[in-house]
């Protein structure tokens, strides 16, 4: 049976009134294998034969009868109805199956009920009819039977035990008709359970519960209350039982490997009808049709159905094999191993037995190498019509390819069950049914029925699509309507029935199509339908060219494009080598590390400067669009973005598109390398090494002391291990590294503002101290680097200690300007931006207890000064970021390209300084300029005059005498002594 | 006034194509010359003329004479005035052989070659007409076709 059900007996009525009879039982016992065992004739066989032999002489004339009284077998015990709907529970017969034993006439039923009662007989009601021959059924009184039908069905619904619905109890007591859909099952009938079990098994375990209820049920009364058991195709992994209780249902199944029977469920009343519900019933399929292979290593290949096996389960169907002979040699070495697979192509029995002569054997017309079957090339295999994809439409390529290199496509087609594809006014040719040769115009098209006009009749005369194929004749004008050379129009050349070889019109190419792509084309060649518009290319998209280069499309034209890739190369591909980038990784990052997106303005940071907006990027080139420009590539990294608005805009939750961590890492988290220790989660305790940021967002790969694997940790369940043995949560330690990378030439990373996870791009200067006391910081600098090293504040609350991803976080914006030597470029700027809106935060509203709203540890060697009061409003920590420690004669740099200059004046209070640049300009910082120039300090060496411009002696004038990691020694003017200072409060001093 | 109509038609019509009569060869004469029309705030005039011309107009399974313009593996192109017809290699007799190697290229049997400049005998098997432009598949694969010396 198609859906692997198995009935246990499709009839329960007469189950019940056979186990009235002892005598019957044996009996009884056959007709229900016999049902069960539908499909598998030759079994079916044997048991009738078992029973005819048992019986008297009477079975002799039965035998002889047999195939009319195995259609009578059904009908006897089914209810006619149940072939119009199959809601009825106990039918869970699937199509075709049930449809056989449907006596369609009224004749039939008469002589089927003249045979069930026959069977009645035979099977051991003797004495009610034993005196009748067969022939004595027609002399019987019609009445008479018929009141003896109604005594014996009377009680239908009664003596089954109340296992039909009370409704479908009187009905049938009645001898009324019922309808089909009144016949749903009630509390009173059997349930039903669902069992999981492994998938691919139902079948078996529906067979192995059938046989162990036959068994056991003949004999002990065991599983009386077991009905049936089916399972459904379309639903792998359940089996259903149909039972009194749980217990029955698990006394089926248990046991039976496979089956979990641990997970019983009841199906619910109202869906016991729509588990056994046949929805569609599964399309025809008949020999010649293309399918399509969904699985293994046949895949996607087009096959022929050569014949449809045992009740159009399975089909078996020819393909081109995919052999490697070279693999057969090799021990166990298959190509599918190997990762690839081998190419289609016809089977050769020369380069088999070169391979493996003794695998080979041929008989007939038939050679079977190593299990396979090959017939004239193509490899047969029967098929389970379930794996295959029906109605595959295959191209002409793969039709050549199926057909070999010498092969005529054209008898292919022939076998394809045509999709004809027909239109309103499409010159057709009859090809099925009566009146096949006749051409015509169809004329109408409605659903299913095709209207067609034919030659020299005057009425239009119906015929089904399939049974018209649209015709053309050499010079006819037509276009592509669909494959490779979809819109293209061209003249016929040559018109066979099913492949018509067209010249296009343009280019002058020779295409071959199948009839059924094609149309005629109005005479006056119809506008072309572009066909990169079809596949959704226009200019300005992001394409991949062959072997992924990424390009941008600049002109379309009708199967080329114009396209300028990623080399700043403008090159014509055609159509067929390009495929739009969608999905395609759409961020890269430029020079500072900020995110960039579509429509940013950016400018290069080298050459000739061009600005413009980012037309399309990707990870690492961007395509920039001038304003009055053409179009020019450029490497991410070589741009810095122009707008001022800063990364805080961009971290907005709407367009924070998140960026590959993989991007991210290399800013310096300051977490790798480190030695840490898992302080949750499975690996808790654990000692690894940090390798580096992990896919997942907030998680670091972990390279475990223990085994050498490398796991991802999420970072707020890391502590870093310091030198010293102590521990310090991630939080802490990123927020106690400096910053290293003022000096560098490369403007800091923004990019921190964006990812909570290189929050802490603030590379470690100093490996050996990690205590924020040692640095000596004042407040503002101090507590705002609390915040950063957050893991990602809060949006509004400020509150740093909130796992939340970040969003337009006022916090964020914040740390940049805490010390100018951190300050990013465009945090900085997004600082201005957000200045003055947030509210200040309000001291002691942080959380700041480990226990608090925070779901971040705080490792109990944290060292972070928590001290909420010294959080300072954000607006003042960001407004004097530079003026906070601008001293005169201090040597600063500038600006995107870091020019040098020298602090001349400040004016701290009206936020303005005046700097002397290096080439004799004059600079004027203020707080609108601020963010442009990022002012840096310029950090000290060795020997070096300096300035200190932060802390208790800020503007003491020195030599910086030596340093000592991140602790220089500064030995001020006049003074013996040598003096401890961070690095980081020093500035290079103009000796001019 | 008049000469200068005549004079732009011939100009404007002779030697196009439209795709209703096909080609207009030659303007043969001119019947009649309305009056002319200014057309408002244009400045110029618009004339209504009658003309008789000598049309050129290919249709299917008509037999022409063209010259060969182009010869590769698809087939042939040939010139028929002024427009062009594509010969298929299918359409081409069996027995001539596309000789890629020959200068120029050609198609060649035992007596006859079509190369560049060759007149060929062309049935026409169909025709495309836009708006501005005819262009026609045809066949030399028939009685008393190909190669005419």
């Amino acid at each position: 049976m198609a859906n692997g059900a198995a009935d246990l007996f499709d009839d329960q009525s007469s189950d019940n009134e056979y186990s009235e009879d002892d005598g019957a039982k044996r009996a009884a016992a056959a007709g229900r294998r016999r049902q069960y065992s539908d499909d598998e004739e030759d079994e079916d066989d044997i048991d009738e034969e078992e029973e005819s032999a048992g019986e008297t002489a009477k079975a002799k004339a039965k035998g002889s009868r047999r195939p009319r009284k195995r259609r009578a077998r059904g009908s006897n015990f089914l209810d006619i109805e149940a072939s119009v709907d199959t809601d009825e529970e106990e039918e869970e017969d699937d199509d075709g199956a049930l449809n056989d034993f449907i006596v369609d006439n009224e004749a039939e039923v008469a002589s089927a009920e003249k045979d069930a009662l026959r069977h009645r007989r035979l099977a051991g009601r003797g004495p009610a009819f034993g005196g009748l021959s067969d022939d004595d059924d027609a002399g019987l009184d019609g009445e008479e039977i018929a009141a003896r039908l109604r005594a014996r069905y009377s009680g239908y619904g009664e003596s089954s035990g109340g296992r039909r619905g009370a409704a479908a109890a009187m009905a049938a007591g009645d001898g009324e008709w019922v309808p089909q859909r009144l016949l749903i099952p009630g509390i009173s009938d059997p349930h039903l359970w669902v069992c999981r079990c492994a998938a691919g098994k139902e079948r078996d375990i529906v067979l192995a519960v059938a046989r162990r209820v036959f068994q056991w049920r003949g004999s002990g009364g065991r599983f009386a209350g077991v009905f049936s058991a089916f399972a459904r195709d379309g639903v792998a992994g359940h089996v259903y039982v149909e039972a009194r209780s749980v217990a029955d249902a698990r006394d089926a199944v248990e046991g039976i490997a496979g089956v979990f029977a641990s997970k019983l469920a009841l199906v619910g009343l109202g869906d016991m009808v729509d588990v056994v519900r046949v929805r569609a019933r599964t399309p025809r399929i008949r020999a010649g049709a293309w399918v399509r292979v969904k699985r293994g290593k046949y895949a996607g290949d087009v096959a022929q159905v050569v014949a449809v096996l045992d009740a159009a389960d399975s089909v078996e169907v020819r393909l081109v094999p995919r052999v490697d002979y070279d693999a057969v040699g090799k021990a166990g070495g298959s190509a599918a191993r190997d990762g690839g697979r081998p190419a289609p192509r016809l089977f050769s029995a020369d380069d088999a037995r070169r391979a493996d002569p003794r695998g080979l054997a041929s008989r007939q017309n038939e050679i079977t190498w190593r299990g396979d079957r090959f017939v004239g090339g193509y490899l047969h295999r029967d098929v389970r019509v379930a794996a295959l994809e029906l109605r595959a439409k295959p191209t002409l390529d793969e039709l050549a390819t199926f057909a070999g290199d010498d092969g005529d496509v054209g008898a292919l087609i022939a076998g394809d069950d045509q999709i004809s594809g027909v239109a309103v006014g499409d010159a057709v040719d009859v090809v099925d049914g009566d009146v096949a040769g006749v051409d015509g115009v169809v004329v109408s098209i409605d659903g299913d029925v095709v209207r067609v006009a034919a030659r020299g009749v005057a009425a239009p005369m119906a015929f089904a699509p399939s049974q018209l194929r649209k015709r053309f004749a050499a010079g006819d004008h037509v276009q592509v309507l669909a494959g490779r050379h979809a819109g293209a129009t061209g003249l016929v050349l040559v018109a066979q029935p099913h492949l018509v070889t067209v010249h296009a019109d343009v280019g002058g190419a020779e295409l071959r199509v199948l009839p059924r792509d094609l149309r005629a084309a109005s005479h006056a060649s119809a506008p072309h339908t572009d066909t990169p518009a079809a596949v959704g290319l226009d200019v300005n998209d992001l394409v991949l060219l062959d072997g992924g280069q990424p390009a941008v499309v600049m002109r379309v034209a009708r199967d080329a494009l114009t396209v300028l890739d990623d080399r700043g190369e403008t090159r014509v591909v055609p159509l067929r080598d390009v495929r739009p980038a969608r999905g395609f990784d759409r961020a890269g990052v430029d020079c500072a590390g900020a995110p960039l997106r579509r429509g940013d303005h950016v400018r290069e940071i080298a050459g000739t400067r061009r600005d413009g907006s980012v037309l399309q990027v990707t990870r690492f080139v961007a395509f920039v669009q001038p304003r009055a420009a053409p179009l020019f590539v450029a490497r991410t990294r070589q741009l810095e973005a122009a707008d001022k608005r800063g990364g805080t805009a961009r971290t907005a939750p709407n367009r924070a598109a998140p960026v590959r961590p993989a991007v991210r890492a290399p800013f310096g988290d300051p977490l790798i390398g480190r030695p840490v220790v898992v302080t949750r989660g499975p690996y808790k305790g654990y000692i690894g090494v940090a390798k580096g940021a992990a896919a997942a967002a907030n998680a670091v790969r972990v390279e475990l002391h223990t085994n050498a694997r490398v796991v991802n940790i999420a970072r707020d369940s890391l502590a870093v291990r310091m030198p010293g043995g102590q521990t310090v949560s991630v939080a802490d330690f990123s927020s106690q590294q400096p910053q290293r990378q003022q000096q560098s030439n490369a403007p800091p990373s923004a990019s921190s503002a964006q990812s909570p996870s290189s929050k802490g791009w603030n590379t470690p200067a100093n490996t050996g101290v990690a205590s924020s006391n040692s640095w000596g910081s004042p407040a503002p600098a101090a507590a705002s680097s609390n915040s950063w090293g957050s893991p990602a504040p809060a949006p509004s609350s400020n509150s740093w200690g909130s796992p939340a991803p970040v969003s337009s976080s006022n916090s964020w914006g914040s740390p940049a300007p805490s010390s100018a030597w951190n300050a990013p470029v465009s945090s900085a700027s997004a600082a201005a931006g957000s200045w003055g809106s947030p509210a200040p935060v309000t001291p002691g509203a942080l959380p700041q207890t480990p226990g608090g709203p925070s779901s971040f540890p705080q490792t109990p060697g944290s060292l972070a000064p928590h001290d909420a009061m010294q959080q300072p409003p954000a607006a003042a920590i960001a407004a004097d970021g530079f003026f906070s420690w601008a001293v005169p004669r201090a040597v600063v740099v500038l600006g995107p390209s870091r020019q040098r200059g020298t602090v001349k004046e400040v004016a701290a209070a009206r936020l303005q300084a005046i700097v002397r640049m290096e080439d004799g300009s004059s600079q004027v910082i203020d707080r609108a300029s601020l963010p442009r120039l990022d002012p840096q300090p310029l950090r000290a060496e060795k020997r070096d005059r300096v300035v200190v411009i932060r802390g208790p002696r800020k503007g003491a004038l020195g030599t910086m005498v030596g340093k000592d990691g991140s602790v220089a020694f500064f030995q001020e003017d006049a003074a013996e002594a040598w003096q401890h200072e961070p690095i980081r409060n020093l500035a290079v001093l103009d000796s001019h | 006034m008049r000469e200068f109509v005549t004079k732009r038609l011939y100009r404007d019509v002779e030697g196009t194509c439209t795709g209703r009569y096909g080609y207009i060869i030659a303007v043969v004469a001119i019947l009649e010359i309305q009056m002319g029309k200014v057309i408002p705030g244009h400045g110029s005039a618009e004339f209504e003329v009658k003309y008789s011309a000598i049309l050129y107009m290919p249709f299917r399974n008509e037999v022409v004479d063209a010259v060969v313009d182009n010869v590769n593996t698809l087939g042939v192109t040939a010139n028929a005035g002024p427009f062009g017809i594509f010969i298929s290699r299918s359409y081409i007799p069996t027995d001539m052989k596309f000789d890629p190697h020959s200068n120029p290229p050609s198609y060649h049997s035992e007596d006859q070659k079509i190369e560049k400049g060759a007149m060929v005998r062309v049935k026409i098997t169909g025709t495309r007409v836009d708006a501005t432009e005819i262009f026609a598949t045809g066949t030399i694969k028939e009685d008393y076709l190909s190669v005419i010396e």
